[in-house]
């Protein structure tokens, strides 16, 4: 900081503007306290010192004067200890949950302590004690610039009026309010769908900070909302299956659209006939996991993103439907026929099991271990193959086979005689 | 798990110990007639009600009267000894109940320098009393051709009548293999893949050793290596074909004691898979597994259906032997329960496999199942879903799983409204189910616990109007909720 810059050093260069600017901002008469952190400028380059850096002005209210008076104060001389001063600069703010803490870093150098300030400035995101820090580097080469890549967002300020500028830039974005728009994007890349339910967590703690149902202004725009800029998002929305968004950072003082893809569409299940209430349940699965994503009951509608699912539905025997797509933008019917009645009678008791065929291999639907007298079991419409064996005596050569045909909305009856 | 068990056939002494075959021949065949007069030589066929007529079988006598078959073999020519043998057996077939025979030549028509790739003929169709007819022709037949073996097999096809229950054998004799250029192997699976055949028999006239891998693809390969061997061999073949033959099923626990019962077993007859016999296994009155007659001309895959069920790639049958099958078949039973109030509506479990999602069986509540011992999860379609994972289920050991009684929760709203109700697991929101968007009063069954319900009013089209409401469930109450 030592380095000349037309005709005086970098750091009275710095410290000449930065009053001003603090001057500037203080006759607005805004909400804003400023605090002052100094790094190197304790013990002289030959002592290494890795932990020169002084929290000079807390923050407080009307303290331009002081900020001024340490900023006249200092010497430039020592090591360029940053990612140590990010550490520290966690403490520095209150903690008061309301405000937008900022953090303007001005430098002219590379760390040179074998700290890491990407990860000092990932901690305080993720605490969400600050915006990610605005560098204003003084003159720095192109590889020194990179370096503070990851730590936030660089000003490059090769001469005052460069600093000036940046410095200008960088309050007023850090003041300004930080709006929010969700776009949710149908099929054809519209921000049309809506009425979806959004959380918003915050990325670092898992915390649920917003729950909102996602909404479009009468002009059909999606709704604006005002989010607190600091620190990072992961964002749901809960559609079926939910889709996530992952550490979604906002651009403070800035309108941010997020968008989502979402292109979805309705599956309605009924039954062929509609023959009225029904408690029959669709089982719908992801085809990859073969996890249940929704459990739908018959007669109702519900929206899935666009895509194929796995169906299974709980009538005897089961329906599976494999790979049934959902084309976004529609309503997508499936209809399953009507279960019809077996009604089973024997005059002695026995074991029964109804068996269908499929593929040449019998496949159990039900079972009765005990069976006696009556039984009604409501079955898809198909063949059947009825195996019965009474337990009066113990012979296998008793089982008595029977076939049993179920047509959609009847009954059929079976006696075992 | 329906992976192959491995089947293991015990060998017990023959019922009848055969030594020498002119005097037993008689005996066995005899018996064998006993057996079929008796009636219900075979269990029923599939579709059919009980006690309809047993199936008929029906033998294609395949034989070679190509040149080579006037060599003399022992007392005289390999025909006339081909001649000899069939003419035994069909006096005895004759006394044989739902059994009809049939009878082709191959190499009798044409001259061997004729070279006649199509010298086949079915000289003596399937009809009842057709038996002098057979013995007739082949007094009659003169060897002279050559031996197109798989023309011959192709055109047999046809020789059956159509009959999807019938036993449809051939048992060729022959000296030689095929002499035209076509594939033995390739004829006899597409009978098979047309349902035509269930088995074919090879009787060989003394060939030499290298010549008999040739003709185990059409069927089971007997060599006569000589004259006096011929009989004995034929013996044997149609002993296959028309014993009925004794098979037990051992269900094993998990101390492989026969114990396990009451489970259907489904027989696929081998080759071909047609669905052949069901049998609900039993313990007779000695506490033993009850022995079934089976077809012995077929090999089986058998399925037992437990839950999972449990199969056998293929039994193997030993015709006139005592055949046992050990079926690792150990099973535990599920019991499903609520506490407290029970639900006012069908309440489900899936049962799958501990890990996997495919469902194995769909479980109502307050009932009871068995299900193979080993691990299970269960997804419970409450509201919101339970994942149960590991339940163990041990031999003969009832494990009951019960599950809180729901509280049921009104949603009362005047207005059309977008809202979903939300459950928190490890922190992260999941949507337990949607509102009804209509005005009207909504009651659901949730599990006890606690949760938000997310909701703005249709008409407000601003997202800051959402609200967010905390309530708990306790199991067993009503309550509601106006939004």
């Amino acid at each position: 900081m030592k380095e000349t810059w037309e005709g005086r050093t970098k750091f009275e260069v710095a410290r000449e503007l930065l009053e001003k600017a603090i001057d500037s901002i203080n006759r607005q008469n805004k909400p804003i306290e400023f605090g002052l952190r100094v790094f190197g400028h304790q013990s002289p380059r030959e002592l290494k010192n890795c932990e020169d850096s002084r929290l000079e002005v807390p923050f407080g209210r009307n303290n331009a004067a002081e900020v001024r008076a340490a900023l006249d104060r200092i010497e430039p001389k020592g090591y360029t200890p940053i990612a140590y001063s990010l550490f520290l600069a966690a403490h520095d703010f209150s903690g008061s949950s309301d405000a937008v803490n900022a953090i303007v870093l001005i430098t002219d150098g590379e760390e040179s302590c074998s700290g890491d300030p990407c990860a000092s400035s990932e901690a305080l995101r993720n605490r969400r004690i600050s915006l990610k820090p605005y560098i204003i580097g003084l003159g720095l080469d192109p590889t020194e610039q990179a370096a503070f890549d990851c730590v936030g967002d660089y000003y490059d300020a090769a001469d005052p009026v460069r600093f000036q500028e940046a410095l200008g830039v960088v309050i007023s974005q850090a003041l300004r309010n930080t709006t929010v728009q969700v776009n949710l994007l149908d099929h054809l890349g519209r921000a049309a769908e809506s009425d979806v339910e959004l959380t918003f967590y915050d990325a670092y703690t898992g915390q649920d900070l917003y729950n909102l149902v996602h909404t479009t202004l009468r002009s059909g725009a999606p709704d604006t909302l005002y989010l607190d800029p600091v620190g990072k998002y992961n964002i749901d929305a809960h559609t079926t299956p939910p889709v996530r968004r992952q550490n979604v950072e906002l651009v403070a003082g800035r309108h941010n659209i997020i968008a989502l893809d979402v292109p979805q569409g309705d599956l309605v299940l009924q039954v062929e006939g509609n023959p009225g209430f029904t408690d029959l349940k669709c089982l719908v699965r992801d085809p990859e996991t073969h996890e249940i994503l929704y459990v739908q009951n018959f007669n109702t509608l519900h929206r899935y993103l666009a895509g194929s699912y796995n169906l299974e539905i709980l009538t005897l025997p089961r329906i599976e439907m494999d790979d049934f797509p959902i084309l976004p933008g529609q309503v997508n019917p499936y209809v399953v026929p009507a279960s019809g009645r077996l009604l089973v009678q024997t005059n002695e008791p026995g074991i029964l099991g109804v068996f269908i065929k499929r593929q040449q291999e019998l496949v159990r639907v039900y079972e009765w271990r005990a069976f006696s007298g009556r039984e009604v079991l409501d079955l898809q419409p198909g063949e059947y193959l009825l195996v019965f064996r009474p337990s009066r005596n113990k012979k296998i050569d008793n089982t008595r086979e029977v076939l049993a045909v179920i047509y959609p909305a009847k009954s059929t009856t079976v006696r075992l005689e | 798990m329906t992976g192959a068990v491995a089947s293991r056939t015990e060998t017990l002494p023959p019922l009848n110990a055969l030594n020498r075959y002119r005097k037993t021949c008689f005996v066995s065949l005899a018996l064998v007639v006993g057996l079929g007069a008796a009636g219900g030589l075979f269990a029923q066929p599939v579709g059919e009600v009980p006690a309809s007529k047993p199936p008929t079988t029906r033998i294609l006598f395949l034989v070679d009267a190509s040149r080579s078959m006037t060599d003399i073999w022992g007392t005289g020519t390999k025909m006339a000894a081909a001649r000899e043998v069939i003419s035994k057996i069909v006096d005895t077939l004759s006394q044989v109940d739902n059994l009809e025979i049939g009878l082709r030549l191959y190499g009798h028509l044409s001259y061997q320098s004729e070279y006649n790739c199509q010298d086949s003929r079915l000289e003596v169709g399937f009809r009842a009393g057709n038996h002098q007819a057979v013995k007739t022709k082949m007094n009659e037949v003169k060897p002279k051709g050559i031996t197109p073996i798989a023309f011959a097999l192709a055109q047999s096809a046809k020789d059956f009548p159509e009959d999807p229950d019938s036993r449809n054998i051939i048992i060729m004799i022959t000296d030689g293999v095929e002499s035209c250029n076509r594939d033995p192997c390739y004829e006899i699976e597409l009978l098979r893949s047309k349902n035509v055949l269930l088995r074919a028999f090879v009787i060989g006239l003394a060939m030499e050793p290298e010549t008999h891998g040739v003709f185990s693809c059409i069927g089971d390969f007997y060599n006569a290596g000589a004259r006096a061997d011929l009989d004995r061999v034929m013996e044997r073949v149609l002993q296959k074909v028309l014993s009925r033959t004794v098979l037990r099923v051992d269900l094993l626990d998990e101390a492989q004691r026969p114990l396990e019962t009451d489970l259907n077993m489904s027989f696929y007859g081998l080759p071909g898979g047609k669905l052949r016999y069901n049998f609900y296994h039993t313990l007779n009155d000695r506490g033993e597994p009850d022995t079934v007659y089976v077809d012995p001309i077929l090999d089986y895959h058998l399925v037992v259906h437990s839950i999972p069920p449990v199969s056998v790639d293929k039994v193997l049958i030993e015709s006139n032997q005592y055949n046992v099958v050990k079926v690792p078949a150990a099973q535990g039973t599920l019991r499903l329960g609520t506490l407290g109030n029970t639900f006012s509506y069908r309440l489900q479990a899936l049962v799958y496999q501990t890990g996997s999602r495919e469902t194995l069986n769909v479980q109502d509540f307050n009932s009871e199942q068995r299900y193979l011992t080993g691990k299970y999860d269960l997804e419970i379609l409450t509201l919101p879903r339970l994942v149960i994972r590991g339940i163990a289920l041990e031999q003969d050991k009832i494990t009951t799983f019960e599950i809180p009684a729901p509280g049921y929760v009104t949603f009362v709203h005047a207005h059309e409204l977008i809202g979903s109700v939300f459950t928190a697991v490890d922190g992260e929101r999941e949507e337990v189910f949607q509102l009804n968007p209509l005005p009207r009063n909504e009651t659901i069954a949730l599990q006890p616990g606690l949760y938000q319900v997310v909701y703005r009013a249709k008409q407000n089209r601003s997202m800051r109007s959402t609200q967010t409401r905390e309530f708990e469930v306790k199991p067993g109450t009503t309550s509601s909720l106006k939004l």
